[in-house]
């Protein structure tokens, strides 16, 4: 041993990155025993034990600065960020629509195959847009609504005793419906990847909670604002490419005005119900778009119930309303009471950290809230394996039979 | 008497630490009821396989330490009042969290130990709040993944006084922070402590409540639940460690910390002082703490366990596989006779003459049968095999004919091929093949085998095949192959690490590590000096025998449970007595097991506690297939099995010490 002045100088070089790393004397006691540093040698640096050595050297080494935070997000191709499959529904929906325009209306059940197979297909592709997002229960009250939006009108129409707007085509009607909503599904899914993707980059480097949330209240706003204006704009392609849909009821009888606000209203429900479950609040969701179907089935229940003799009064309210605004006038309160109720729940949670928070492991937890996200997992991500470390040996690891 | 064994990340799990050790407890103490509380580290263990298990484990409850929070718990309504309740409990544990800890060794000693004692009270109220508000409302880990959990973490780490590492914390650490920890308290939300207000339901599952003592394997989150029980009912806590659970915490976050994607340093430190916070309420709270060797005493030491809590009890290992090597080579003239012929035939027709003179006999054997230094161990660079070539290229220089053996046991893991390879190539650069004559076909005078290889078929043998086993190790925690060559009865030279000091205590030669040129030396001194080899050698497996057996662990096990029985108070009827210090005021057969019949027979009532019970809301229960429940011959079989059967150590002890002033002698022979 070299006999210096100062001999813990030494080690200090020698371990200089453990020591400025450490949390705790204790760490770099254990370190250091786990070097080969043990009590011994510890009485050559002139100290009792390796915990007193430990102590001097987490004492005497500098503590590292900070690194800063790595970017949370690798760097991704454009191309993917635009995740192009979401365009799908939208493409295929049209095609649909094509096919059955061209298509000569005979008797035979062509048309109602093609319309159907083209129904099963966007709804495919409506699922692959959302990738990786577990829907859940919410599935099912979201396909009722929508089922609801393209056929409901009628049903509603006969039980309330009012004749229909009439149309030139009969679905079509459902046809501009289901075209905008398909078509607003790929800013729906790119808007909530700019958000989610934002509100990581916030999340990295918020320094408090009430920061983070500060920060956050504008990019929810935003996003949905954004969502909105890009549904307005699906909503007036699809009128101008049907144009014998709406024609001059599009805007001014209020019948149209209604059916344009219900789809509306759909549509930002779809959208807020997605912005929750991409987060991992199922549960929400589901409760919301079903309060929006419970909604539905109360009024054609009342309205059904009011052909019972003697419960007519019954069915008045429905009757009235349908009566001044049309049919689209249900669920067009319905769902701008339950997208109110959502987007309310989502400026609650969705601006707390919890929502964006990736799990450090278990692919279940982190697959809810990664869902929309395309995230490079590196081995490093991975929490280590036991042998790994060197841990003291256990006595009795090894074992003869 | 029935007893709850804790376990985090081990037994029943085949996969997993300490597996052997406590197998052998349970078999070993047949008449006491075993209750096994397993919490699992990994989702890969929980999937595994298991060991089976002896007939007297009554009950197994497991529980995940990983994944997100069981789905019941995210159920769980909180109010607004239980939510302010659990903040409160939380704030106080945080704030024992960021409150930076005195070094105990400071200049004002008086004042470090009162903050000391502050601190971990704070920590303990915050920690006994959330148990009793978990155990009562349910719901804790769902809380604790809430925004009003993070909220409270966040004010305690800004709090003034918190160390500056904590301070710097961003919101992506705090949420890491109350993930894991959420994960870390999780036993606080199960339904282990029988608190469901059913118990006096016939039946029922008392939970820990009918344990009369926790033994926990490890601190940290295996003991949690014997703390939290030990609150409820004042059940006594033992605690064994083997390795300390504190120090593989630091090791593990130190390998984590140069990962680029390493938790941050704030998370590292809460995460830590948690773990610490957690140890010392540990060791303090502990009845009895039995470290398993010096190095982990001197951890819990240092983490605040009292010194008059502490008892060592080595860990037991199997001496039958070395007995027949052990007694050939412990009485001296086989000894040397068998070393140099090797040969149980020829063994057996030595004239008594030769047999007399052991030192000649080596000395005509010499030329025939070299000496060879045998190494068991795994193939890892923490053994240091490149310094024992060297020191072995020392002792060829000075013994010519010597060889050297390196023996690899099974790892654990993936063997590490490279150092390996490495050896062998250093092995082949240092010492060329070397033939008898210019006829013969040459070999290497250092050769690299695997148990049950031809070579070595098994462990034993390879030990038999040494005049003198070398340990090189730089790193070592308990050396099991050192304890082997005792049980062989072969002399030994080894490095000055780990526990090896008080493991040979003396019967072999140790010099400090890094250090092949006393290693060569010392091994040389031995090689030149056969008699001086059969007095060590049987010295160390007298020694071996009498503290490094099962049968000593066991025994050891046994008698710390009835010290702890006889010193608790009675729970079932008498809460209210203080504990007693008079051993056996009441004695430990005056408890049955809850299984006694009380208003209807046993035959009457149908077979109790088997399968899932209907109030187990987060751990599985299960009872082992044909248990049959006998409470009165356990109790009884509990108290008569402590006086029979003495242990094998003291029964081998004074028989395989043929000269006890010899252990004495040798033991001035450290350097």
């Amino acid at each position: 041993m070299r006999t210096t002045a100062d001999p813990v100088r030494l080690l200090m070089h020698r371990h200089r990155e453990l020591c400025e790393r450490a949390v705790d004397p204790l760490e770099i006691a254990a370190c250091l025993e786990a070097r080969g540093v043990t009590d011994r040698t510890a009485a050559r640096f002139r100290h009792r034990d390796v915990f007193s050595l430990a102590e001097e050297l987490y004492a005497r080494v500098p503590r590292a600065e900070l690194r800063p935070a790595a970017p949370a997000t690798a760097a991704r191709s454009r191309w993917s960020a635009l995740r192009p499959l979401a365009l799908l529904p939208g493409a295929l929906c049209a095609a649909t629509l094509l096919l059955l325009a061209v298509l000569p209306a005979g008797p035979g059940g062509l048309r109602p195959a093609v319309a159907a197979l083209g129904a099963l297909l966007t709804l495919g592709a409506a699922r692959l847009a959302l990738g990786r997002v577990r829907t859940g229960a919410a599935a099912v009250p979201a396909l009722l609504l929508t089922g609801y939006a393209l056929a409901g009108d009628q049903v509603l129409g006969e039980l309330t005793r009012q004749p229909l707007p009439s149309l030139p085509v009969p679905g079509q009607q459902a046809a501009a419906t289901a075209l905008a909503l398909t078509l607003a599904a790929a800013p729906a899914v790119w808007s909530v990847r700019w958000f989610t993707a934002r509100a990581d980059a916030r999340l990295a480097t918020s320094r408090s909670l009430r920061e983070f949330a500060t920060r956050m209240r504008p990019q929810l706003a935003a996003a949905v604002l954004l969502f909105t204006l890009a549904l307005l704009g699906a909503m007036a392609l699809a009128a101008a490419a049907l144009p014998t849909a709406h024609g001059d009821a599009w805007t001014t009888e209020p019948a149209g005005a209604a059916r344009a606000l219900a789809t509306a209203a759909l549509g930002l429900l779809l959208y807020s119900a997605l912005l929750l479950l991409a987060h991992g609040h199922r549960t929400a969701a589901a409760v919301g778009l079903g309060a929006a179907v419970g909604g539905l089935v109360l009024a054609f229940s009342v309205a059904s119930a009011s052909w019972l003799p003697g419960l007519r009064p019954l069915g008045t309210p429905v009757e009235a309303l349908v009566q001044a605004y049309g049919p689209a006038v249900l669920p067009a309160i319905c769902c701008t009471a339950a997208t109110a109720g959502l987007l309310a729940h989502a400026a609650r949670v969705l601006t707390g950290p919890w929502a964006h928070h990736r799990a450090a492991d278990g692919p279940a937890a982190a697959g809810a809230r990664t869902a929309l996200r395309r995230r490079a997992v590196t081995p490093t991500d991975q929490p280590a394996p036991d042998h790994a470390v060197q841990a003291v040996r256990h006595p009795t690891r090894r074992e003869q039979p | 008497m029935r007893i709850a064994l804790l376990t985090e990340g081990g037994y029943p799990y085949a996969r997993g630490e300490s597996g052997v050790w406590c197998d052998r407890l349970l078999r070993g103490l047949a008449g006491h009821d075993f209750e096994i509380c397993a919490l699992s580290r990994s989702s890969q263990q929980a999937k595994g396989p298991r060991s089976p298990l002896p007939p007297n484990v009554v009950r197994v409850r497991t529980a995940p330490l990983w994944g997100p929070p069981p789905e019941e718990a995210a159920g769980v309504r909180i109010t607004r009042r239980l939510s302010r309740r659990y903040a409160e409990a939380f704030g106080e544990l945080t704030a024992a969290l960021c409150t930076p800890e005195l070094p105990a060794s400071g200049a004002v000693p008086g004042a470090g130990e009162e903050a000391t004692t502050e601190l971990a009270d704070r920590f303990a109220t915050g920690l006994y709040a959330l148990a009793d508000l978990a155990v009562d409302h349910g719901g804790l880990s769902g809380w604790l993944r809430s925004e009003r959990a993070v909220a409270v973490l966040e004010n305690a780490c800004r709090a003034p006084g918190a160390p500056r590492a904590v301070q710097t914390v961003r919101v992506p650490d705090l949420l890491a922070v109350a993930e894991r920890l959420e994960r870390a308290l999780r036993p606080l939300s199960l339904d282990w402590y029988g608190m469901d207000g059913e118990t006096d339901r016939p039946g029922a599952d008392p939970g820990l409540a009918a344990a009369e003592l926790c033994h926990a394997v490890g601190g940290g989150p295996a003991a949690l639940p014997g703390l939290l029980t030990r609150h409820f009912y004042g059940t006594p806590l033992l605690v064994t460690e083997y390795g300390v659970r504190l120090r593989e915490h630091y090791l593990r976050s130190a390998a984590h910390a140069v990962a680029p994607s390493a938790p941050s340093a704030p998370v590292r430190a809460l995460l830590a002082s948690f773990q610490v916070r957690l140890a010392r309420e540990t060791y303090a709270s502990a009845a009895l703490i039995t470290p398993g060797n010096t190095h982990t005493r001197r951890w819990q030491e240092r983490c605040g366990a009292d010194r008059e809590r502490l008892r060592t009890v080595y860990p037991g290992m199997d001496a039958r596989p070395f007995h027949s090597v052990g007694e050939a080579g412990s009485s001296p003239a086989t000894a040397v006779a068998s070393k140099a012929v090797q040969s149980p035939d020829r063994k057996a027709v030595q004239s008594p003459d030769r047999k007399d003179t052991p030192a000649a006999a080596e000395r005509t054997a010499g030329p025939a049968e070299p000496p060879v230094l045998v190494w068991v161990g795994r193939v890892e660079p923490a053994k240091d095999l490149i310094g024992l070539l060297h020191a072995f290229a020392e002792v060829r220089k000075a013994e010519p004919g010597a060889l050297l053996r390196i023996v690899g046991t099974a790892q654990r893991g993936r063997p590490d091929a490279g150092y390996l390879a490495h050896c062998r190539s250093l092995a082949a650069q240092l010492f060329p093949d070397e033939a008898s004559g210019p006829r013969a076909v040459g070999r290497n005078p250092v050769s690299f085998d695997e148990v049950g290889s031809p070579e070595a078929p098994t462990i034993a043998e390879a030990y038999a095949a040494g005049s003198v086993v070398v340990l090189s190790s730089v790193v070592e925690g308990f050396p099991v192959p050192l304890v082997e060559a005792m049980f062989c009865a072969r002399p030994t030279v080894s490095t000055d690490v780990g526990a090896v000091c008080e493991v040979i205590g003396g019967t072999g030669l140790v010099v400090p590590p890094r250090n092949p040129r006393a290693l060569a030396d010392a091994c040389v001194e031995l090689l030149r000096d056969p008699e001086r080899r059969v007095r060590l050698g049987a010295a160390a497996r007298a020694r071996a025998l009498e503290l490094f057996t099962v049968e000593q662990n066991i025994a050891a096990f046994r008698s710390s449970y009835l010290e702890l029985i006889s010193a608790s108070p009675a729970r079932w009827s008498e809460r209210a007595q203080p504990a007693s210090d008079v051993p056996f005021a009441r004695p430990a057969e005056a408890h049955l097991p809850a299984r006694l019949p009380g208003a209807a027979p046993a035959w009457a009532r149908g077979p109790i506690g088997r399968g899932p019970e209907p109030g187990d809301r987060t751990g599985k229960a299960d009872t082992p297939a044909g248990e049959t429940p006998a409470a009165i011959t356990t109790a009884v079989t509990a108290s008569t099995a402590t006086r029979a059967e003495p242990t094998r150590a003291e029964a081998a002890g004074p028989a395989a010490a043929p000269e006890p002033a010899e252990a004495a002698a040798t033991g001035g022979e450290q350097r």
